[in-house]
């Protein structure tokens, strides 16, 4: 067996070209596999590890304020094993700088319980120690924030404590199970130039808020085996008349659920993705080894006749397979654990873990070079099958000319406008028809993976362009510390720059229909309102109703309401008042979930006159920095995000990330369709070299030659552009299904210039491989080709 | 028979195969008039293939120098030489070498449609007395009748060389006279210099002149006084 496995050593090197395009396919398959297969069990064992070691709280609940007794209470409610109370205040920052160029920022104000290093929610200190009791300016920052400003212990900012400006000492940076992934007021994407957590001693913190031996936010462990849905009841009960804002467990805790939600889409993408490429790897597979077997033939034959059993023979081939495999892995599982370190470090810019460390998962490298092995086994297994059943009296005789018949527009009556070159290269394409749809296959794949790949930047720009430039239309939109009467809406509209105010009433509030519940806030804006409309995905503009309910198409979902059918309303503020109103309409929106009323049926039900939580405003640029520095020292206002802040935020942050994973994916979907289009080039040169040979000796130019194989390539490549195309929008519908959470919808909106730019590098790919094949072509030698009857 | 049609003086082609080198042409000197039928005999591996190559521009030698009427050849780059094929040369194989995806009147035309001045395809196969099977393809002709169908394909255009390696060496006698019956007659109606190789001697009869190659070189000559027809060989 030695000498022949010389053999596959020959053959391996002789087809390297082809070989190694689809080592590269697989490679970049395994890559991918590796990468997200074991940054799923790196973040699911972070998220797991995290949340034990900090203990992270099971159950969450905010209110308006209640004494510290009934925090004992509290405490006492069975099937909770340990409760904390704490007092959580959002807060405007003031961060220094000129006044006209102050960044507005909003604070989280967090107690931190005397003994911090035992409670809920523990802090893990990255720089810098915890606060002195004694100190109450002492505190910590979050990790996020501290990075984005270059904050850290010795540095201090200024917040406005109920409009008294008081200076925060920065000790410490830390991070927190409940922050991991920060969301502000502002949301809906993470922001931390102008949201951050700030930890300080209690007494400090409610001297400044007026609570003292009072509390506004509980949080709290749940004993093992105790019902969280019963433990919710009972909190609500006792903190009702607090004020309370209905207890909810980690499901719906912010931070956990983007997390989660992320788990899933990784989880996603590592289904999709692979499945491609290891799919193009058994075509390119398929074609080299299936074309080889053809050409091989009398030699199979020959070796078959001196006695090698099938056995031997079909080994032979696969031996090719395990040599590409070898290959794709040994590039694959390198290149998986480098994107996996990179995308841990993206990770961590987002995910604020103590530490986030991308960990290869030895069953990830297993079960990719598996599945790998199912890939390219699969790819050969008809040729194996075929030349373990070549005769050994195939070698006796001279090979029969292959047997071709008029293709297809010549049957139609074409023939007479066609020339021989041109019957040529279309019968040539029907005879290997399985061979020309595997190559169309693949390379309408390419391109596929390409539009797929770019799609995730057209979905988030999109998303992006709706909800910064369609939904949200203010340049500012202010949260007041308590709602307040119209007056305030004058007041605003005299503050330096505003150029128009639209003020909102939104009450937090608890929706259930039959048994299903979701805490909602209801939100009324101010009616005729400019600054802030309800869109659906295709852009159409809704109102809110006076009739009742309109909420988000998924929060329907959730509730398993139809339209018309009646929701209970429990509104968590004020009176606490409970309604039942039919649902009016939903909306296919895009970010979170929502219930909109319009503005009169919510003060009837509130039965207040036209409350004012908070307002939207119109600015004049140029006074920006002044309006920011006037709302920040007042004391009404609890904080206000500004539009452009976010905009920007989020193109620096999310926007460039999602770039740079679009750039991997357009490199893998690149390697696909060179791999494609170079496979089947080459592939063609050595099948038809006899042919093309020929036609050199009678006298055709190496361009006119060429031209033969360019235009059975360009058919092709013509051929697998438009089905690529709708290939790949089908891969954006079925991967937007994966998107589909309460936190975000992703439309299958796909942008013309993916459309184009996947077309386009596809066709350019192509024109390489023209070019490669009139290298090959070049390089033909002439009587040797004619000699070789192989 | 006054002009020559190819001029060869000291033709050399050495083949490097790493270290080794070998000979396969060592100096061969040779004239050929126009329209003169020629048959090179001699064992295999004696350069006759080398040395047709060389003459019909598919491989260039080592050393020496080559002349087909008024085109150097010694010197002639890829393209002078692909014209020099196209316009003056046709070529059959022992192994036949059509292309099997094209019928056999579209193997014929795909030559004639970049000659100059081509006879019409179907004429040309009726030449070889196959205008009957014009639509078939390869595969479903005997070797014979693909034979006939290259001969075709080389005399369309009407080619001044007639280059012939072997051309019956794959068919038995009986296929083997009727190939080179239309050869004979085809090259003499259009006035093609033909050079026809065969290791069979007895075919040496049909020819004008005889070279007979050993070891790299012509080592011996002779002329017919009279040209046997192909139907009263016998080998
Ligand atoms: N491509 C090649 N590489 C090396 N040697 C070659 C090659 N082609 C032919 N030869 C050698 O040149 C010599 C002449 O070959 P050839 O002209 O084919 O002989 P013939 O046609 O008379 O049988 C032989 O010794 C052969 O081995
Ligand atoms: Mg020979």
């Amino acid at each position: 067996m030695q000498t022949l496995d010389r053999k596959v050593v020959r053959d391996a090197w002789r087809l390297a070209p082809q070989l190694g395009a689809v080592a590269a396919v697989m490679a970049c398959g395994v890559a991918i596999l590796v990468m997200s297969w074991s940054m799923l069990v790196s973040l699911d064992a972070t998220q797991r590890e995290y949340a034990a070691e900090a203990r992270f709280a099971d159950v969450f609940v905010h209110l308006k304020r209640a004494p510290e007794i009934v925090g004992r209470r509290l405490a006492a409610v069975p099937g909770i094993d340990r409760l904390e109370t704490r007092v959580v205040r959002d807060v405007t920052l003031d961060l220094g700088g000129s006044a006209d160029r102050r960044m507005p920022a909003v604070g989280r104000l967090i107690s931190l319980s005397d003994e911090a290093d035992d409670g809920l929610n523990r802090l893990t200190l990255l720089r810098g120690r915890l606060p002195d009791p004694l100190e109450p300016a002492e505190t910590i920052v979050s990790e996020g924030f501290a990075t984005a400003h270059g904050l850290g212990p010795g540095d201090h900012v200024f917040a406005v404590l109920n409009g008294r400006r008081t200076r925060l000492d920065l000790v410490g940076v830390a991070t927190s199970p409940e922050y991991v992934y920060t969301i502000g007021p502002g949301g809906p994407f993470p922001d931390d130039r102008s949201f951050g957590v700030f930890w300080m001693g209690r007494r400090g913190l409610a001297a400044a808020f007026d609570m003292a031996d009072a509390f506004n936010d509980v949080v709290a462990t749940l004993a093992p085996g105790a019902s969280l849905r019963d433990v919710c009841r009972a909190l609500d009960g006792e903190l009702g008349r607090y004020g309370g804002l209905g207890a909810y467990g980690r499901e719906f805790q912010t931070s956990h659920r983007y997390l989660t939600n992320e788990l899933r889409e990784l989880r996603n993408m590592s289904r999709v993705g692979p499945v491609v490429f290891l799919l193009v790897t058994t075509i390119l597979m398929h074609l080299v080894v299936s074309r080889l077997v053809g050409t091989q033939r009398e030699q199979i034959a020959t070796l078959a006749a001196f006695g090698l059993t099938p056995r031997e023979i079909g080994a032979h081939y696969v031996k090719l397979a395990l040599v590409v495999l070898a290959s794709g892995a040994a590039v694959g599982v390198p290149l998986g654990w480098w994107l996996g370190g990179n995308l841990a470090a993206m990770y961590s810019r987002f995910f604020r873990f103590p530490t986030l460390a991308f960990r290869i998962d030895p069953w990830a490298v297993g079960g990719s070079i598996a599945v790998a092995s199912v890939a390219a086994l699969a790819g050969v297994v008809q040729a194996v099958g075929r030349a373990v059943r070549i005769r050994p009296a195939a070698a006796m005789q001279p090979e029969p000319p292959a047997v071709y018949r008029p293709s297809l527009p010549e049957r139609l009556g074409f023939a007479g406008l066609l020339a021989p070159t041109t019957r040529m290269m279309l019968r040539h394409l029907e005879r290997r028809w399985l061979g020309s749809a595997l190559s169309v296959f693949g390379i309408a794949l390419g391109v596929a993976v390409m539009v797929l790949g770019m799609f995730v930047g057209d979905a988030v720009q999109h998303l992006a362009n709706v909800q910064f430039t369609e939904v949200q239309r203010f340049d500012r939109s202010v949260t007041l510390a308590e709602p307040a009467g119209r007056p305030v809406i004058p007041e605003l509209a005299r503050l330096p720059g505003v150029v128009a105010v639209e003020s909102f009433r939104v009450v937090p509030a608890t929706l259930r229909c039959g048994s299903r519940e979701r805490r909602q806030e209801i939100m009324a804006p101010a009616s005729g309102g400019e600054l802030f409309r309800i869109l659906d995905d295709r852009g159409r503009v809704h109102e809110p109703r006076r009739d009742g309910l309109v909420v988000s198409a998924r929060l329907a979902e959730l509730l398993g309401a139809r339209r018309g059918d009646a929701i209970e309303v429990d509104v968590l503020e004020g009176r606490r008042p409970r309604v039942s109103l039919r649902l009016a309409g939903t909306v296919d929106d895009l970010v979170g979930t929502s219930a909109w009323l319009h503005a009169d049926a919510l003060a009837a039900i509130l039965e207040e006159r036209h409350a004012v939580s908070g307002a939207l405003l119109a600015i004049d640029e140029a006074r920006a920095g002044e309006l920011d520095a006037a709302l920040a020292d007042s004391p009404r206002v609890a904080g206000f995000v500004s539009r452009d802040l976010q905009l920007r935020t989020f193109r620096e942050t999310i926007a460039r990330t999602l770039l740079r994973m679009r750039a991997v994916n357009t490199l893998f979907a690149v390697v696909i369709a060179c791999g494609v289009v170079v496979t089947t080039a080459r592939q063609s040169v050595i099948e038809r070299s006899r042919d093309l040979a020929s036609l050199r000796v009678l006298g055709f130019t190496r361009r006119e030659v060429a031209a033969i194989l360019v235009g059975e390539q360009a058919m092709l490549t013509v051929a697998a552009v438009p089905p690529g195309l709708l290939l790949g929008y089908a891969f954006v519908v079925v991967t937007t299904w994966g998107y589909d959470t309460d936190l975000f919808r992703v439309p299958a909106v796909v942008h013309p210039r993916t459309y184009a730019i996947s077309a386009g590098t596809v066709l350019a790919a192509s024109l390489l491989a023209a070019v490669m094949i009139r290298v090959l072509l070049d390089r033909l030698d002439l009587v040797a080709v004619l000699k070789a009857r192989d | 028979m006054s002009l020559p049609a190819f001029t060869a003086r000291g033709l050399t082609r050495i083949y490097r195969l790493g270290e080794v080198e070998v000979a396969a042409l060592t100096g061969v000197d040779l004239d050929l008039d126009r329209g003169e039928f020629v048959v090179i005999l001699g064992p295999s591996g004696s350069g006759k293939s080398t040395l047709l190559n060389i003459l019909g521009a598919l491989d260039a030698p080592t050393a020496g120098s080559l002349v087909f009427q008024d085109h150097d050849l010694t010197t002639a780059d890829d393209a002078a030489r692909t014209a020099y094929r196209r316009d003056h040369v046709g070529f059959v194989f022992q192994f036949y070498n059509l292309l099997p995806a094209l019928t056999a009147v579209e193997n014929v035309a795909v030559v004639a449609d970049i000659a100059r001045a081509p006879m019409p395809p179907a004429e040309a196969l009726g030449l070889v007395g196959l205008a009957d099977r014009a639509d078939h393809f390869p595969a479903q002709l005997s070797g014979g009748e693909q034979q006939r169908v290259a001969v075709a394909r080389a005399i369309v255009k009407r080619p001044e060389v007639l280059l012939c390696d072997e051309p019956t060496g794959a068919l038995d006698v009986k296929t083997g006279v009727i190939v080179l019956e239309a050869l004979v007659r085809v090259s003499a109606d259009i006035g093609a210099t033909t050079v026809l190789i065969t290791h069979n001697a007895g075919i040496a009869a049909i020819a004008d002149r005889v070279l007979i190659m050993s070891d790299g070189r012509i080592a011996g000559e002779r002329a017919n006084a009279v040209r046997a027809a192909p139907r009263d060989l016998h080998w």
